[in-house]
């Protein structure tokens, strides 16, 4: 697969805001890339830019060989899907996703026929007719992204789009959205602050963090091997550990000595261990590390234990419910976990 | 892009057309207020400040203009009175006919001004609907005379014309004070005076400012109501204008006074907008 | 103890300002069918009778003329100038941005009657002599700037993404002007042109001194009031208010409906 859409050094000012920082990404053909992110952390700004809304301050976009840094949004294969799915209320479904082929010229039969074929791709054949206003907040949705897939766009861009929906209905749309993508075989690029819909319906997700992107990489290696703090922080919920460096490969946790791998560290300095609470094996033996349960925390498939230690830092680790529970608060239990489960930052 | 020149194609007739229908003509006043007229009314090129020194010495003009400026704040207040109990009603106590009640406003905001002042006439005179009601139900012996022709009349004419220019903007200011804070207030053991006095009207006050500040002004403006409402005393600084440009003909001198009370009326509605920035509790305002 | 207003305080006081706001005017509709030409309490019989007067009244019909020509006129211009320009000042920042903001409010905020005599001296040095046609110049101004106010609140609540959407489906700018701001805001532009309609019918402070011989309604009535009570301005005001009542409702609902819009 070659790169579809590549952005070269893209900055963003506003004023003397540093929107967005020296972005160097390359969405590959047919892939779904989500940019994931707290608000205001530029991901808005860059599908924006993207889409022709804004033009960046630095930098090229390149689409298909082709430089559409400058280009208006309506000159560009690109659509979009906005967060609060601007449909034209004036308009019926039908006349919604027909006006960017109406702009395209097309005669009323071809119009016609690619309406009915998108509107039942979204199942939202007996909609046609409706305005905007008469419909719900999810069927809304399906008409905004019929209107966006029927200019056959080199990419869709979709911007926070399940954000206004309810919880239930967000998931149901989100393996929707998956099964469009399959079928489709297009490029999507999503933009989300929700992690949990970033790891579940991306190929590749891209984490912006003020206005930089720390980490391009799949789902998985996203949860299991963060390149950055903050990456370690914001997705899923981990341990972040604070311990010092003793000696070379040695670091001490609230007074107990731990072995650990290590690149260029100096000793006395302090560091970050990360580690997910799945990762941790409980066990009244032995362990890496020794600590007393505070808490014990029944949250249906799991079973959260918070460890006390030394020094004032709790740990937390998760059991699976299908084994009834081996400890007791005010019991000490030894921690383990693998090596290569432990970040350092 | 040419989106540059887009813009300014675009506003350009209007611009056009206010530099050469709006801002020119007030060039002009101000322009001939320095400037002096001969005895036929002729407005010569003479440059001079006679005009303004004639304001400041002669008496007719400045207690015209402090008397003008008492009725206004005579007419703001009681709009002001009329308005709360209104726009508290409509804002607190009502939910199903808001819509309507507000509509109840907002129409006679648009409705003709000569009419009004006519139906007025036609009330208070002294053959009047008032006059003969109260002989006919026996309150009276004779017609009262004060009623119309008066200072009585023209305030209670303006007073109806200005309420809802006064009322709208209190209602949109309470409107704007979250249900919640009356709650907490009652809650915490205000009873309704209290909570009025306390929560609602500090609250609304950029609201009261606002639509006081109304009245005020469109009575300093008015000319109408005095001529047809009121008594031989009733003369508003208007009149005074409007007489400079007609009958005595001393179009510099009516520039000047025009252009006084233009600066007063410029002052006040400056002042009013910083105070009520400064008592706004809530952003995002407009009324 | 808490001390609740006696419940019926407010609704009273409140209801009493609304009598008060209207009254006159059931009067003036009352006494258009009286029968007996002194405006006394209680009528003591109906009629029709100053309808009939008042369509006998050629320079009462002429003035209604007058008005509605001027009318239509200064609200059509009004229009023409006002919606690009407020679709401007919507959309674009640009140079004098703010100064023209201030101008255009100039006819609002300030007294009418020093708008009035402003226009009288000079209107005559641009070649503008006093006539209805002077009227309506100085109705076109203020109207515009009442035009542009209600328009700009419009479009300020207009969605900017449907806009964006517009070009993200191919349609140039002028296309998304017509097709997509256009349709949306089509409510709000018939409800500032009934509004312009009524205001400019019941205009007096500017074209008190820009008329010449040819009167507009509320001049005229201005005038037959000075000569004295004729219950033929109760008729002519009766319809006054009931047109300018249902295109006043009609405005208020239109402006209203518009802002139903799913976010």
């Amino acid at each position: 697969m070659g790169h579809i859409l590549e952005l070269k050094s893209v900055d963003k000012f506003y004023g003397t805001n540093h929107v967005v920082k020296n972005l160097n990404l390359n969405v590959f053909d047919g892939e779904f890339l989500t940019i994931l992110g707290p608000s205001g952390c530029g991901k808005t700004t860059t599908l924006r830019m993207i889409g022709g809304f804004e033009i960046p301050s630095h930098g090229s976009i390149i689409l298909n060989d082709k430089d559409i840094t400058k280009l208006p949004p309506y000159k560009r294969e690109v659509n979009t899907v906005f967060q609060n799915y601007a449909l034209f209320p004036n308009m019926t479904v039908a006349q919604n996703i027909a006006f960017g082929l109406k702009q395209k010229k097309w005669d009323k039969s071809r119009i016609a026929k690619k309406v009915d074929e998108v509107l039942e791709m979204v199942r939202m054949e007996i909609f046609k007719q409706r305005k905007p206003m008469e419909l719900s907040g999810g069927q809304q949705q399906r008409v905004a992204i019929a209107r966006a897939v029927a200019n056959d766009p080199k990419i869709l861009l979709l911007d926070e789009p399940l954000g206004a929906l309810d919880l239930k209905l967000r998931k149901e749309m989100q393996s929707e959205l998956k099964t469009l993508h399959n079928d489709l075989k297009k490029t999507f690029v999503y933009v989300t602050h929700d992690q949990e819909e970033a790891l579940t319906m991306s190929d590749r997700i891209a984490v912006m963090n003020a206005g930089v992107v720390e980490q391009i990489s799949s789902s998985e290696e996203l949860y299991y091997q963060p390149k950055t703090k903050f990456i370690a922080d914001f997705i899923g919920e981990a341990n972040v550990i604070k311990a010092k460096v003793t000696t070379k490969d040695k670091v001490s946790i609230g007074g107990q000595s731990l072995e650990l791998k290590m690149d260029n560290v100096i000793s006395g300095n302090e560091v970050d261990l990360f580690i997910r609470p799945e990762h941790i094996i409980l066990n009244t033996s032995s362990g890496k590390i020794q600590g007393k349960v505070q808490e014990i925390i029944f949250v249906g498939t799991v079973r959260k234990y918070k460890i006390g230690i030394d020094g004032g830092i709790t740990i937390v680790a998760t059991e699976t419910t299908l084994k009834p529970s081996l400890y007791t608060p005010d019991q000490l239990v030894y921690m383990d976990w693998d090596s290569d489960k432990v970040s350092v930052f | 892009m040419k989106e540059v020149f887009v813009k300014y194609r675009l506003v350009l007739p209007l611009s056009l057309w206010l530099l050469i229908f709006l801002v020119l003509p007030y060039v002009f006043i101000l322009t001939q207020s320095f400037l002096a007229s001969d005895n036929f009314g002729q407005v010569i090129y003479d440059f001079n400040i006679d005009s303004y020194s004639k304001f400041f010495t002669n008496s007719l003009y400045y207690t015209t203009l402090l008397r003008t400026l008492f009725i206004a704040v005579v007419v703001a207040t009681t709009c002001v009175f009329l308005s709360i109990p209104l726009a508290y009603f409509i804002a607190f106590r009502v939910k199903k006919y808001k819509t309507i009640l507000y509509a109840l406003i907002v129409l006679p905001f648009w409705m003709s001004y000569i009419v009004r002042a006519y139906a007025w006439k036609i009330i208070l005179g002294q053959n009047g609907i008032l006059n003969s009601f109260m002989m006919y139900v026996g309150i009276t012996e004779e017609p009262l005379e004060f009623l119309l022709y008066s200072n009585f009349s023209v305030v209670i004419c303006l007073v109806h014309i200005f309420t809802p220019f006064v009322a709208i903007p209190i209602y949109t200011a309470f409107e704007q004070i979250p249900k919640a804070l009356v709650e907490a207030s009652k809650d915490l053991g205000a009873g309704s005076w209290t909570t009025l006095w306390k929560v609602i009207l500090p609250l609304g006050l950029p609201g009261i400012i606002s639509g006081g500040t109304f009245a005020l002004v469109l009575t300093m403006g008015d000319f109408l109501t005095p001529v047809l409402l009121g008594g031989p005393d009733t003369l508003f600084i208007s009149n005074i204008v409007q007489n400079l440009f007609g009958t005595s003909n001393d179009k510099p001198m009516g520039s000047a006074v025009g252009i006084l009370m233009l600066i007063l009326i410029l002052i006040l509605l400056e002042y009013s907008g910083h105070m009520e920035r400064k008592y706004a509790s809530f952003k995002s305002k407009s009324y | 103890m808490i001390t609740q207003f006696k419940s019926g305080l407010v609704p009273v006081a409140a209801l009493a300002v609304i009598t008060f706001l209207y009254f006159p005017l059931i009067i003036i509709v009352l006494y258009s069918f009286n029968a007996d030409s002194v405006s006394a309490f209680p009528i003591q019989s109906y009629s029709l009778g100053w309808y009939s007067v008042m369509l006998q009244n050629d320079s009462l019909l002429a003035a209604v003329k007058n008005s509605i020509t001027v009318a239509i006129v200064a609200t059509t211009l009004a229009l023409i100038v006002g919606l690009p320009a407020a679709y401007a000042m919507h959309k674009y920042d640009f140079l004098g941005k703010k100064t023209l903001e201030r101008i255009v409010l100039m006819p609002i905020t300030l007294p009418g009657i020093v708008t009035g005599v402003a226009m009288l001296s000079f209107f005559p040095l641009v070649g503008v002599r006093l006539s209805l046609t002077a009227v309506t110049i100085g109705h076109i101004t203020f109207l515009s700037a009442i035009m542009i106010t209600q328009l700009l609140a419009r479009f300020k609540q207009l969605d900017p993404f449907l806009e964006q959407a517009g070009y993200d489906l191919g349609a140039r700018p002028l296309r998304v002007f017509f097709v997509v701001i256009i349709p949306n805001v089509k409510t709000a532009i018939i409800g500032a042109v009934l509004l312009c309609l009524v205001l400019s019918m019941d205009e007096i402070p500017v074209t008190f001194f820009l008329i010449a011989r040819e009167n507009t309604l509320p001049i005229e009535i201005y005038g037959m009031m000075r000569r004295g009570i004729t219950p033929e301005v109760n008729a002519i005001s009766t319809l006054v208010f009931t047109v300018s009542a249902i295109a006043i409702l009609l405005s208020i609902r239109l402006t209203e409906q518009n802002q139903k819009i799913p976010k």
